[in-house]
């Protein structure tokens, strides 16, 4: 265990502004911690002065919660009535913990149907919610199965006034013709979830999630529509379409032919934000279907790739923002939108804001949608494959300034060494390259390229494994992003329709996406470090405070033969670190990938005051809370080697 | 028109439903294993046969279970045989000793119960996971029974670990009344780890106590055994192992000391013919496992096999298999139930395994002994108040199955210098045949350190039991050869009965009291070992060492040279019978021949205990194997841990 750097000065200054310890139990009733997703603790216990003490109170083993070991754990827990509540493996299990000793409580597993069985993101579960309704306290999770579950809190056991005796099956609310325990016909498309809904003022609001995008290679599929429900009868009370399903329908004609009929994606699969007060509940989506190819939907395809405000009463939009026109990017928007109260030239104003993949934070007025500072639409690059629709702008902030590398061009690349540079520069003039939003290329195009690079990539920038906390004492932004790129490689849609044993839709796209690879020189990225970092965001007036890597230099670059007699720099780990903020500290685990350790940093100043060990590196965002007057960090971990678990930190009893 | 059809009810029908259904779709064969021991006459025994001789070294993990968070902390001793009913496996784990349902082909956890008993579970004598529990069902209504640390009888519905309401109160019974004496619900000093066995829809319960080496008090909580209706949960009888006034060997028990003894419980698992309607109890030593001078005479029914009538608790017959009992050697295994034939004469037997190593056999409708039983003179005692019994039982066959009594003869003599260490140490002590008595500690006066008797008061067999082939009458049982030394004293401090045995008296070094020289047991080897025993001529087929030779003796300096056959390896070892194969597992960890510290599960034949496989596990076992066959697939389950080895579920099955 490493202990913390003990600074005499830093530890002055963090005495000063420590706020008095939060000694109620409790403490993350949300994914994000709260509804505004602001992944904040207010306990103050585990300081910079003790931090190097923490200890592992317990590990909650995830592996049993499947038909097979499950290496990836990707949910957060709540506390909620002195229990802590999550979901685990495969079969996306409810499990309710004891906060001090991590003895499962109960389950809750789902029966076996072909609706589970299709899921493609079964142990992508993020979690549960957890209301009061009429007194009494409810856990509500969302299935791959894409049913909707209410249980006590106590006993894991279904309310049976809810729904069916505790369930609702989401897709009798959902509009379309399918079998009870089949789902949907595949030539119609495909719907599942992995995020947990959030319950407003009495309403659950669910989101959902899709194939991966990248992979269908036919155009028909389901919109991700958003569902509502009231939180003690499970009655449904509203849809929103998030591709307009008519003329009357706000949107409309951003659908430049008739390809909302057939168009599907649009989903929400990163967990949902709300602010009770405004009966606001914000909702961020991803692409049309196909991530990178959408000639047949020309248009700016409203409400793909944006931010969403609606009345949680009545589904009603409030305000959107589309945060990518046309979106071929696969730049979906990746995690919960963090809510947050700031001063703006003296102005207390209530705001929003998306970290994303291509690493602008969107900041807007919570209440209106208006962006703080200016948001600009500016010309982007057209693409050259053939049918494809580009829009001619793309909306760009002024304020803040992008967190992580946009685009790509000769002086990004690693100059380590000259040789080093040049096999960089080889690899690179092989693609199209240029600014941020510069398209995907087809294979067989007439500029000889192997396709296009743009970065960020798929992964970002940012996403859901890391995210961004915001602090409300201060209004400061922590966002993790990676530094990477995708090579796109457009091939002819029956290409790999052919090879797609269970193809949703009918009919085969012109185009599909396929991996074009990593261009790397033996293992290493063709750009310069950092690859992963953390970057602090002043949100009262958009600047940058500063950025620190995730972690250290990998063993793989910091020993590579190439790299030998090199000065490198802290490369930081090119992985998603998973932050968690308090009064005094950034906290945060590299990710996974990384290496097993939960650092504390200086939230001021970005700097490093120490490192503990875990059994395995976090996995997904950590929280915190309260028990029988004890604090615990509570971190996802899970690595190729290490099955999906949950590790509880502590102070020493 | 979208339907809505998802229905909880249906969904947790479903729970067991998607298992079973699966099963009834395919066509390969498929073995339950629906009790404990496999079956109510506690054989261990499965007719599966697809793991042999021939691909036993081919098997692979097919699932692992982890119960480090089945309580308040990661448990190490899961001593669980689990049962396998419709492609479910059901189990007792963890410090809560919740129990379990998993899918048998992956252990994915399907449900689970847990029931916290707060003070009560924290007080209770015998916490952790428990051995196991029961199946039982009558058409759609199928349950599964266990027993609380904190000694309650919950009834579970099989389909989804819901407690079934109609049972007792909300499915509970609560087994701390009902007990014919007043106890104090939260601290009575008793509870149950075996798994309770049902027969003809009557769930026999038995009892178990704090270990008895040192009680506080000659007083303590009587272990009567208790059938209740399965259905219902209402008691239907109660056995008074310790007889009432008025009841049947009360003059077994001088001055009264029926009135406070207590204890006499059976914490080892029972058996049922349910043809004959027969419950087999297998009974232990009254208060003060190694003084008996407050309970003096032949203590019925202290260690005895009792045959009761399952609707009425009546006593058929009962044998006691030693007399005022002070060496712990209370009957700590299943009586075994098998059909045998001898001389000619087919008879329904019964065979008790008893820590003393020897097999007990009888006809378990009348309780005679097949072969004859003799009452043989043993030595008297000389604690003061003690008064022992002039004679013990002493079957004259089968022959013991593992060394009885200890001489210099028994002493290591890997080297001269060994052994002269080791005589050194046994000069301390007395020694003698079985049946040798605790003797006083008195290093300052007569230089006594004690007795040392063999088996040790861990036996010999201990609660794992044996198994048998109904197939033969061939009986298989693990026995370990070890030393106790039972030291009586005086310590009013700690007990008002007049002498307690000491494992360590103060004022005396720990170093003077190990029975080890550097590091080596003073007792020759083997020390451990399997033994087929054929019952129907009452002879021992095979005897074969069980466990590789520990590290610590295998690279002893003093041993380099030295040709150590295979020693055996001491713990608690249950074996499992099929078709082929003797399946068991070693106790503790050793270096394997992968070079990975582990523990293997060994396979050997049945008719000759030649060792014909090992698969490597990562710690040893803890609880006896089972094995099943699901959809043409045979899986062997057992339960391993050690310390720093949380406790898990093993599966392995062959490639597929």
């Amino acid at each position: 265990m490493t202990k913390c750097n003990r600074i005499g000065l830093v530890l002055l200054l963090l005495a000063a502004g420590a706020a008095p310890a939060a000694a109620q139990d409790g403490g993350w009733t949300h994914w994000g911690g709260n509804a505004g997703s602001q992944r904040y603790t207010a306990h103050a216990q585990i300081d910079a002065g003790n931090f190097g003490d923490l200890e592992t109170a317990w590990v909650w083993r995830g592996d049993n919660f499947g038909p097979g070991v499950d290496y990836i754990l990707r949910s957060t827990p709540i506390y909620a009535e002195g229990k802590l509540f999550t979901v685990a493996g495969q079969r996306r299990t409810v499990v309710a913990l004891d906060p001090a000793t991590g003895e499962t409580l109960w389950t809750f597993r789902e029966p076996a149907t072909k609706r589970w069985a299709d899921s493609m993101r079964k142990n992508y579960g993020k979690g549960v919610a957890y209301a009061r309704v009429n007194g009494a306290g409810r856990i509500y999770v969302v299935t791959p199965g894409f049913f909707l579950h209410a249980l006590e809190p106590a006993t894991g056991l279904p309310i049976a006034g809810f729904g069916d005796g505790g369930t609702v099956d989401l897709l009798a609310d959902f509009g379309y013709a399918y079998h009870p325990e089949d789902g949907l016909p595949a030539e119609v498309g495909y719907i599942t979830n992995s995020s947990p809904p959030i319950v407003v003022n009495g309403v659950i609001v669910v989101g959902n999630s899709h194939e991966q995008g990248y992979r269908q290679t036919r155009r028909e599929n389901v919109p991700g529509h958003i569902l509502a429900y009231d939180a003690a009868t499970g009655e449904h009370l509203w849809k929103f379409n998030v591709i307009p399903q008519s003329e009357s329908e706000f949107g409309f004609d951003t659908w430049e032919n008739d390809a909302w009929r057939w168009t599907g994606n649009v989903s929400a699969w990163a967990p949902l934000s709300a602010d009770p007060e405004l009966n606001l509940v914000y909702i961020v989506t991803d692409p049309p279907t196909n991530d990178s190819w959408g000639g047949f939907h020309p248009g700016q395809n409203l409400f793909a790739t944006s931010i969403i405000a609606l009345d949680v009463r009545t589904g009603e939009r409030a305000w959107h923002f589309q945060t990518v026109h046309h979106d071929i990017w696969n730049y979906d928007n990746p995690t919960a939108p963090n809510l947050v109260d700031v001063t703006v030239d003296g102005q207390r104003i209530p705001i929003l804001v998306q970290t994303t993949k291509q690493a602008f934070a969107y900041v807007l007025n919570r209440e209106t949608g208006e962006p703080i500072w200016p948001i600009e639409e500016r010309a982007v690059p057209r693409g050259h494959v053939p049918g494809e629709y580009y829009s001619p702008t793309q909306p760009f902030p002024t304020r803040p300034a992008a967190y992580e590398m946009q685009g790509i061009g000769p002086d990004d690349l690693i100059d380590f060494t000259p040789e080093l540079n040049r096999r960089a520069r080889e690899l690179l003039e092989q693609y199209e390259y240029g600014p941020l939003f510069t398209p995907p290329l087809h294979r067989d195009n007439d500029l000889g390229k192997r396709g296009s690079i743009f970065c960020p990539g798929y992964g970002g920038g940012t996403n859901i494994l890391g995210g961004a906390s915001v602090d409300p004492q201060t209004g400061v932004l922590y966002v993790a992003s990676v530094k990477g790129c995708t090579t796109p490689n457009l091939v002819p849609g029956a290409e790999v329709d052919a090879e797609d044993p269970n193809p949703i839709g009918r009919t085969v796209m012109k185009y599909v996406s396929t991996t074009g690879g990593r261009p790397n020189v033996e293992g290493l990225p063709i750009v310069k470090p950092p690859y992963g970092r953390i970057t602090a965001i002043d949100l009262n007036t958009g600047d940058t405070l500063w950025w620190i890597p995730n972690g250290t230099t990998p063993d793989r670059f910091a020993n590579h033969p190439l790299l030998q007699g090199v000065d490198l720099p802290n490369t930081g780990q090119p992985t998603h670190a998973t932050t968690l903020l308090s009064s005094t500290l950034l906290m945060y685990g590299e990710g996974r990938g990384g290496r097993p350790l939960l650092h504390a940093v200086d939230k001021r100043t970005g700097e490093h005051l120490g490192a503990v060990e875990m059994p395995a590196p976090s996995n997904s965002v950590p929280m915190s809370y309260m028990h029988e007057g004890r604090q615990y960090i509570a971190v996802p971990i899970g690595s190729n080697q290490h099955p999906g678990s949950l590790v509880a930190l502590a102070l020493p009893d | 028109m979208p339907r809505r059809v998802f229905h909880p009810v249906w969904g947790l029908l479903a729970l067991l439903a998607c298992g079973a259904v699966g099963l009834s779709a395919q066509e390969g064969r498929t073995i339950e294993w629906r009790s404990y021991a496999a079956d109510v006459a506690s054989t261990f025994y499965s007719p599966a046969d697809q793991i042999d001789a021939s691909n036993f070294n081919d098997l692979e993990v097919a699932w692992r279970f982890s119960t480090n968070n089945f309580g308040p902390r990661p448990e190490v001793i899961l001593q669980s045989t689990p049962l396998m009913i419709g492609g479910v496996l059901y189990s007792t784990v963890g410090s809560r000793r919740a129990v379990v349902a998993l899918d048998a082909t992956t252990g994915e956890l399907l449900w689970m119960h847990r029931l916290d008993e707060g003070e009560r579970g924290t007080a209770a004598p015998r916490r952790l996971s428990g051995r196991g529990l029961t199946y039982w069902e009558d058409g759609d209504d199928r349950r599964i029974l266990y027993v609380t640390p904190g000694y309650r009888l919950i009834a579970l519905d099989a389909a989804t670990g819901l407690r079934v309401s109609s049972f007792g109160e909300d499915g509970i019974v609560d087994l701390k009344l009902g007990l014919d004496q007043d106890i104090d619900l939260v601290t009575g000093e008793i509870g149950l780890h075996a798994a309770p066995v049902v027969g003809n829809d009557t769930i026999v319960i038995g009892a178990a106590h704090l270990p008895g080496t040192a009680p506080e008090s000659r007083r303590n909580v009587k272990g009567h055994v208790r059938g209740y209706d399965v259905r219902t949960g209402a008691r239907k009888w109660i056995f008074h192992t310790i007889p009432d006034s008025d009841e049947f060997g009360v003059d077994t028990w001088l001055d009264d000391s029926w009135q406070y003894t207590g204890n006499t419980g059976v914490w080892a698992q029972m058996s049922i013919d349910e043809e004959l309607n027969i419950a087999y109890l297998p009974t232990e030593t009254p208060t003060g496992d190694y003084y008996g001078g407050h309970r003096l005479g032949d203590n019925l029914f202290a260690n005895s096999l009792v045959a009761v009538d399952l609707d009425t608790g009546e006593r058929m017959w009962h044998f006691q298999i030693s007399h005022h009992e002070v060496w712990d050697w209370d009957l700590p295994a299943a009586p075994i139930l098998a059909d045998i034939t001898v001389d000619g004469r087919d008879i329904k037997a019964v065979a008790l395994p008893t820590k003393q190593a020897w097999i007990f056999v009888f006809d378990r409708e009348t309780g005679e002994p097949v072969w004859p039983i003799e009452e043989r003179p043993v030595a008297a005692s000389d604690v003061p108040g003690e008064v022992l019994s002039p004679t013990q039982p002493f079957p004259t066959k089968p022959p013991a199955i593992d060394r009885q009594g200890i001489g210099v003869d028994d002493l290591i003599d890997f080297t001269p210098e060994l052994r002269a260490a080791a005589e050194e140490i046994a000069s301390r002590y007395t020694l003698g045949p079985i049946y040798t008595p605790p003797t006083l500690f008195d290093p300052e006066g007569t230089g006594n350190f004690g007795t040392l008797i063999v088996p040790a008061a861990t036996g010999g067999v201990n609660w794992p039991g044996g198994a048998l082939d109904p197939e033969t009458g061939i009986l298989y049982q693990y026995t370990k050869t070890e030393v106790t030394a039972l030291r009586m004293i005086n310590d009013p401090e700690r007990s008002d009965m007049d002498y307690v045995s000491s494992f360590r008296p103060r004022g005396v070094s720990p170093m003077d009291l190990a029975l080890t020289v550097e590091g080596l047991p003073i007792l020759k080897p083997p020390w451990a070992r399997i033994t087929a025993v054929d019952l129907n001529a009452g002879e021992i087929v095979w005897q074969v060492p069980h466990g590789e030779t520990p590290d610590h003796v295998r690279n002893h300096e003093k041993l380099q040279g030295v040709d150590v056959p295979r020693t055996g390896r001491v713990g608690r070892i249950g074996t499992l019978v099929t078709k082929t194969l003797v399946i068991a597992g070693e106790g503790g960890l050793f270096t394997t021949p992968s070079g990975a510290e582990g523990a293997m599960l060994r396979a050997y034949d049945k008719a000759t205990g030649a060792e014909v496989g090992e698969v490597f596990m990562p710690s040893g076992q803890t609880g006896t194997p089972m094995t099943y066959m699901i959809d043409g697939t045979q899986y062997i389950v057992l339960s391993i841990g050690g310390r720093g080895r949380p406790s898990e579920l093993m599966a392995f099955r062959l490639p597929e």
